[in-house]
Order: structure tokens, then sequence, then C-alpha cells
């Protein structure tokens, strides 16, 4: 487009057409009057051109690649733009909580990359939905166990967790955007933090094979300290200098929903134990288990729909909340 | 003026009379046909079992071989429904073939965002074809599951068999996937392949029946 406008200076200046030929002109030479010298943007009248220029200049310093078009690859490759490395350390990063470092600042800027988030997520939902398969093995050895592989799980897992990553993510960026938060973080950036965020949870739901439940729920809080320290530190520069009470409850906000995430892993691992142990002990007795959770039945008569299995995650939380065992 | 019916061949004499048939395929027997695939099938078949690098697998890609191979998965995989809502049997066909074919979309895809420099269909057929050690793992599996007790050291030899067959699964699609990719962004690469052959060898370790 410079050319353009360059060639139509070119045109209207009189200038013989001697001027068109190449010239040996340094860039510190500017002679008054002689418009097709100047190669600058300085020279042309502040129109859009002008104003595409500041936004590119703006969009280059923060290394958002909206050059590309949304709906060319090279668009979503600039995502991906990272090495081992750096998904190494960002991993890393996003376990232990650094009070002197922001992790957004100093891991992620300029360059939020969509594959860490991505594969760690995916990861996660086959390592629960693994390890809530072992659980079961372990649980019921001795007996005749006809494992099964439980596909309700997994994409139930996988909605769960997805879900968890992108809504909240977003509701997080909006709330920030809303109260005009200084900070300046860009949605890839916030998506990035949460995908990262999830990491933890990959060794801790490994480790849930181990049936004790004290160690369970203890590596559920250290994951929910760890990670969620490591989200609180990092938002807390985005809140702090809004309304004080705006930002506890969005510290609270973002600290209570890793939680429940750290329980609904908790719950849902415990769930396919809970049905399998009442499904083995309907096997065995032969006939409808009347337990204090009756409703658990229809659960094991029928194929596990979702009436079946909120209600067993709700009854199985307050029973782990409580700490009460069948 | 009278039509005079042409007739005769349009050869030129003493040209070589085989170069017609060359040109066109239509004449051949269908059995040529069949077997120009099947060869080119079982050529991949066997560049998968001994992977050295060789541009033939790249080059000239068909689905015919991760076709095959998936619906034998799907069909070995399958679980019966003898009692409905036991859960007692593994996926449904259509979740072995969803997990296989967008499996290898995705791990293609995130080869190709990191810049690789393979195509998309070069790419999901290498990693299709590497399923074959899988597919060796599951038949050995079966056998073992054929003797009527299932004891802890059946059950270990059933893992050994997984476990190579994942192993060479993995070196065989890295022999040909990962060399496109710039040192410093080939464990990226190699992780989803490693994760896409873990969850088939999950699949098929915990197909009990």
């Amino acid at each position: 487009m410079s050319n353009t406008f360059c060639n139509s200076f070119l045109q209207d200046s009189p200038v013989s057409l001697d001027s068109l030929q190449f010239q040996d002109i340094s860039h510190t030479a500017v002679s008054s009057g002689s418009k097709e010298q100047t190669h600058t943007f300085t020279d042309f009248p502040v129109s859009a051109a002008h104003e595409e220029e500041e936004d590119k200049a703006d969009l280059l310093k923060s290394d958002k690649p909206k050059a590309s078009s949304f709906w060319t690859f090279e668009y979503y490759q600039a995502f991906f733009d990272v090495d081992t490395r750096d998904v190494v350390e960002r991993i890393l990063g996003s376990m232990v909580p650094n009070p002197r470092s922001n992790y957004l600042i100093s891991k992620i800027r300029p360059n939020p990359d969509l594959y860490g988030p991505f594969w760690v997520c995916s990861t996660l939902v086959f390592t629960t939905a693994i390890a809530g398969n072992l659980a079961n093995y372990i649980q019921s050895r001795g007996e005749d166990y006809h494992w099964h592989y439980d596909f309700h799980k997994v994409t139930f897992a996988a909605t769960a967790i997805f879900s968890y990553w992108w809504v909240v993510a977003t509701v997080l960026w909006g709330l920030l955007r809303w109260r005009g938060s200084l900070a300046g973080f860009t949605y890839m950036e916030v998506i990035c933090v949460y995908g990262y965020s999830l990491a933890i949870y990959v060794p801790i739901s490994m480790l849930w094979v181990i049936q004790f439940t004290w160690l369970q729920w203890t590596l559920v809080i250290i994951g929910m300290v760890l990670s969620g320290g490591v989200l609180l530190l990092t938002f807390w520069p985005a809140v702090k200098e809004d309304n004080i009470k705006v930002a506890y409850s969005a510290m609270l906000l973002i600290f209570l929903m890793h939680g429940l995430l750290a329980v609904g892993f908790k719950a849902g691992a415990d769930t396919s134990v809970n049905l399998y142990s009442v499904f083995l002990q309907c096997r065995s007795s032969g006939e409808p288990h009347t337990t204090p959770h009756e409703n658990l039945t229809t659960a094991t008569t029928i194929h596990p729909s979702i009436h079946a299995i909120t209600k067993t995650i709700i009854h199985t939380t307050m029973r782990a909340v409580t700490g009460t065992h069948t | 003026m009278m039509d005079l019916p042409l007739e005769g061949d349009i050869t030129v004499p003493g040209a070589p009379p085989e170069s017609e048939d060359q040109l066109s395929t239509l004449d051949e027997p269908i059995r040529e046909t069949v077997m120009r695939d099947l060869r080119a099938v079982g050529r991949k078949f066997f560049h998968v079992l001994y992977p050295k690098q060789s541009r033939t697998l790249l080059r000239d890609w068909d689905l015919w071989g991760p076709l095959v191979l998936c619906v034998f998965l799907g069909m070995m995989l399958q679980g019966s429904e003898t009692k409905p809502g036991s859960n007692d049997g593994g996926p449904q066909f259509a979740q072995v073939f969803v997990i296989y074919w967008v499996g290898a979309a995705i791990v293609t895809l995130n080869i190709k965002l990191l810049g690789g420099s393979i195509s998309f269909f070069q790419s999901i057929c290498v990693l299709g074809y590497c399923v074959l050690p899988l597919i060796l793992a599951l038949i050995v599996c079966r056998v073992i599951l054929v003797a009527d007790t299932q004891t802890t050291f059946l059950f270990i030899i059933r893992c050994i068999a997984v476990l190579a067959g994942f192993g060479w699964a993995i070196f065989a699609s890295t022999a040909f996937l990962t060399e496109s990719q710039p040192e410093r962004r080939k464990a990226l690469a190699l992780y989803p392949i490693v994760f896409f052959y873990f969850v088939i060898s999950w699949l098929i370790i915990s197909s009990t029946h």
C-alpha cells in the first residue's frame, strides 16, 4: 500500500522523469519540496493507513499475530511457537508458587501457547479415567473381576476438565476486563495460565490409585494449595488496585473453583469405585441391595444414567466430606 | 462423395505393441488391479515392521492399511452386550473408530502446528500403519486369553506383549514423523504420538473377554 501512495506522490510532483530512475539516495538526505525522496510515513496526512501503522506497532509490541486472519492456519501456528524447554519451564512454574516473580509475566509473556494447556488437559482426562479403572481393579482383586471400560466416565471427565479450563478462564478474563484491570492480561495469556495450572493434577491423579483415603485427601489439598497459590499470586496484581472487596472476592472465586475441581476429581474417582463395589455386592447377594443409598440400586441394574451418576457423586462427596464409611 | 468406412489400427508399424496397454489400466485383469494395491499396502506394513527411513511410505500414502487395522481393532475390542448395563465389556466399535481417527487427526494437527513439513494425509497414513505392532500384541493377548484360568503370570505376559507393541509402534512412527521438526521441538512432537499409542495400548490391555 505504501507503494501506491508513493506513486501517486510521484505523479503529482512537477519533477521530470529523470527522478523516477533509481537514485543513490542516502537515508539521511531529505531535500525540501522533493517529496519523492521521502519514504517515511510522516509526510502522509493522518489517515486510516497511519492508524493502522500505529496499531501494527502496538500489536508487534504485544506480539499478537493479528496480521493473519482468524481463518488461516498461520494464525493458530503462532500459538504453538514454543520449544520443549519453554513448555517444561511453564509446567514447573505452575506447580510452585513464587511470590517474587509473577508467573504470567515472567514465563508466559510474550508468547502464550495453546500446546501446553491442551495436552495437559488431555493427559489429565485420561489419567483420571485410567486411575479410576486401576482403583477398581485393585479394590476388587481376588474376585471374578471383569475389567470393564466405562467410556461415559472418560467423556464426562473430558467435558468437565475442558469446560473448567475454558469457561472459568473466560469468566475471569471477562471480570478483569469489566473492572478495567490495569494489568492488561490478554485473553490468551489467561487461558494459558489456567491450562498450565491443571498440570499438578496429573501426577496427583496417578497417585490416587493408592487406596488410602487420608493420602488421597492430602494429595488433593496439596494440589489445591500449590496450583491455587500460583493462580492467586498471578492474578493478584490484576485486581489489587480495585475495590478491596472485589479483589478479595475474585481471589476467593479463583481458589474456590480450583478447589471444586479437585474435589470433583476425588468424587469422580470415588464414583467408579463406589458404583462398582455396590455392583459387586448386588451380584454376590443376588438381590437388590437395600443400603441407605437406595437410589444406587437403580444405578446398578440399568446402565449408569447421568441421573444415577450425579446422585452417586453427591452422596459420595457428602460421605467423603463427613468421613463416614459404609 | 462416398463415405469410406475406415478400419484398422492406428499404429505405427514397428512400434512396440504393448505401449497402448501401459497407458490404460482399464483392460487389465481385476486381479492385477487389486494386487497392485495390496502390494503397496503390504510394502508399507513391511516398512513398519522394519522401520528404515524411506520416502516411499511418505510419498505414496494410502489409507487402506489404517482402515483395515482400525476395523480389526474395533471388532476385536468390542464389548459384548450380554448383560445390559453391566458394563462388562469394552468400548463400542464406534468409540474405537472415533478414538483412532480423531486421535490421529489431532496428533497430525499438532505436528503441523508445531511447524512440521509433512502433509496431513501422509501423517495420518504413518500413524495408522504404525498401529500394526499393537494389533499383533492384541492377537497375542487374545490367544493368551483363550486359556481357562487367568493367572498373574499370564497377565504379565500380556503386559509385556502390549508394552513391546507400544514401544515398537512409537519407534516406527518417530522414524518417519519427527525428523521434520527442529531439534528443540522434537519432544513436543513426540509426546502426542506417545499419548495416542498409549491410549490404544490401554484399550488393548484392558479388554479381557
